[in-house]
């Protein structure tokens, strides 16, 4: 069974957003719904001043306070680490968009279930990887099998300095960041 | 048939109903875009009204069972009217909460799907359990059967006490919203439950005695004093829950709390929750020579109006503040949040919901008797 993880590199965003369109092409959302979006942050003082940009989405934690919190099992963590949704067993409560410090989830006003980021379930069990890592120019995002030691995640997170968002929330995320 | 109600209160109370039928219409039909609420701010003022409701169905409960279970022989004449207002105010909280779930229909899997592990999960267990064993003990009321209601009145009381506190949990348990997190919020629902139901029955029965032209009795002078006493108890929890907060300085509680008294919610917090919810209240208790009635009554219905601020402070504080997964900087101060015309007329309808099925209780079940001299009824003074 694959162990799937996601490797940031933040440094290498342009802030184009093809990303949240590709994602949003994949899953046919609406223009107001998006499964990831960008974190815009300054930093530094004139003349010296800089733009962060990161990345964001669902973390599919492996700790998930969404799979914790849902009173009827309806988000679930399949055994390849992704975290998912059953619509129909979805009551609709948002108790999970309050429990996820990411704030990871968006409304779904026509099925009233708090979507999220798949992982793109469904394609990359077909070999193929998420929407927001093969349209990115910049190869921000790398997607792959940690347990596959011939991975290029896992060559990269090996010869690399990596970090979570909010380990202290104790989530144990999926998704890690590159340190520059 | 008379009302108990001049008829013009009466009409006023179903034009309420009526009011909220249309907003709860408007909910079912286009759900989240009549609602105020957002992907930052989901929980919205139906989650206040529900909690609302729920709390004070157990503060009735627990109100009742001075008499069933800690036999205090002045307030044996509340009981059956709380018990039965209890029923009537978690109906009213059940419609708030079922208005504000996206797939009400899916809650079967609540039975066939359960996660033990949610409070949320607890929560729907634990007030079909108190709703089931409130209702027995009605029942066993109108069948006249003591042994049986004391029995079921008892259950109930330990159910309620469960289930409150544990809505208290459900906010309590979430690490990711630091100005809920801990067992405080369990305290505190018990406590403002405890609130209600003294708010609702020194209000309810000065209404009862004036109609049964009862000047002043030592059951409303003692309603009085413990609601006095528990105004000041939660005055001084949140004097040192604020102050403490923003000592502290601990990350999303001091931006929650700095939200209650210097940002978008601090006129209802200083006017509606400070103000009219308790110190209105105490001042009024607190500076009669003796308790009048008047001012009982006056404390009470301020207390009330307080209490759902209470609670809708509480849920929006918890939620204005953005989580900052990368840093603070570049991100608004606060979240936005402002109920909707369709969350407002919800509240509206389920309070003209619950005075209009009181006074259907009071007329059906009660009136009649009250007419007579019943055991343990007022005694003036």
């Amino acid at each position: 069974m694959a162990n799937y993880v996601m490797l940031i590199d933040a440094s290498r965003c342009t802030g184009c957003s093809a990303c949240r369109v590709a994602c949003q092409m994949q899953w046919q959302l609406k223009p107001d719904m998006a499964f990831n979006w960008l974190e815009h942050r300054e930093y530094g003082e004139f003349p010296h001043a800089k733009l962060a940009i990161t990345p964001v989405q669902c973390q599919h934690c492996d700790n998930a306070p969404c799979q914790k919190v849902c009173p009827t099992r309806a988000t679930y963590k399949r055994s390849d680490g992704i975290v998912l949704i059953d619509h129909k067993k979805c009551i609709g409560c948002k108790y999970c968009m309050l429990a996820c410090p990411y704030e990871a989830r968006t409304m779904d006003n026509e099925k009233h279930v708090p979507e999220k980021c798949k992982f793109c379930a469904g394609f990359v069990e077909k070999g193929e990887v998420p929407a927001c890592v093969s349209t990115c120019m910049n190869e921000v995002r790398l997607f792959g099998d940690l347990d596959d030691p011939n991975s290029k995640i896992n060559r990269v997170m090996a010869a690399n300095n990596v970090y979570q968002l909010m380990p202290e929330k104790g989530t144990k995320p999926r998704i890690y960041y590159l340190k520059r | 048939m008379p009302g108990f109600f001049a008829d013009k209160k009466s009409i006023a109370m179903l034009a309420m109903v009526i009011f909220g039928a249309i907003g709860a219409a408007a909910i079912l039909i286009f759900g989240e875009g009549v609602m105020g609420t957002s992907d930052k701010v989901p929980w919205g003022a139906l989650i206040a009204v529900y909690l609302f409701f729920a709390a004070s169905s157990v503060g009735l409960t627990i109100m009742s069972s001075l008499w069933y279970v800690f036999k205090i022989p002045v307030f044996e004449q509340i009981c059956k009217r709380a018990l039965s207002w209890a029923i009537i105010s978690i109906v009213l909280g059940f419609v708030a909460i079922g208005l504000e779930l996206g797939n009400p229909l899916n809650m079967f899997w609540l039975v066939f799907s359960p996660n033990l592990n949610s409070a949320i999960w607890w929560m729907g267990m634990l007030y079909t359990i108190y709703l089931g064993l409130r209702i027995a003990t009605v029942y066993n009321l109108c069948l006249q059967k003591d042994e049986r209601v004391i029995f079921f009145g008892r259950l109930t009381l330990v159910a309620g006490i469960a289930a409150v506190s544990n809505l208290g949990a459900v906010f309590g348990y979430l690490h990711a919203r630091p100005f809920w997190q801990g067992p405080f919020m369990s305290v505190h629902f018990l406590l403002i439950a405890f609130l209600s139901g003294t708010a609702i029955l020194a209000a309810a029965f000065y209404l009862v005695e004036k109609k049964q032209g009862v000047s002043q009795s030592v059951l409303l002078n003692k309603l009085g004093k413990i609601h006095a006493t528990t105004l000041v108890i939660i005055l001084f929890i949140t004097f040192w829950r604020i102050i403490s907060n923003l000592y502290g300085q601990v990350p999303g509680k001091y931006e929650a709390v700095k939200a209650l008294v210097a940002g978008p919610l601090a006129a209802n917090f200083w006017l509606f929750e400070v103000g009219i919810g308790l110190i209105a209240p105490i001042i009024l208790l607190v500076t009669a020579s003796s308790h009048a009635s008047g001012r009982i009554f006056k404390a009470a219905v301020l207390s009330l109006i307080g209490i759902f601020f209470m609670h809708y402070n509480m849920v929006i504080a918890g939620q204005l503040t953005p989580n900052t997964a990368v840093g603070p900087a570049g991100m608004p101060s606060y979240y936005a949040y402002f109920p909707s015309w369709a969350e407002a007329a919800v509240l509206v309808g389920t309070v003209g919901g619950a005075i209009t099925a009181a006074m259907w209780v009071e007329k059906r079940f009660f009136q009649a008797k009250a007419d007579a001299p019943a055991k343990g009824v007022a005694v003036d003074v």
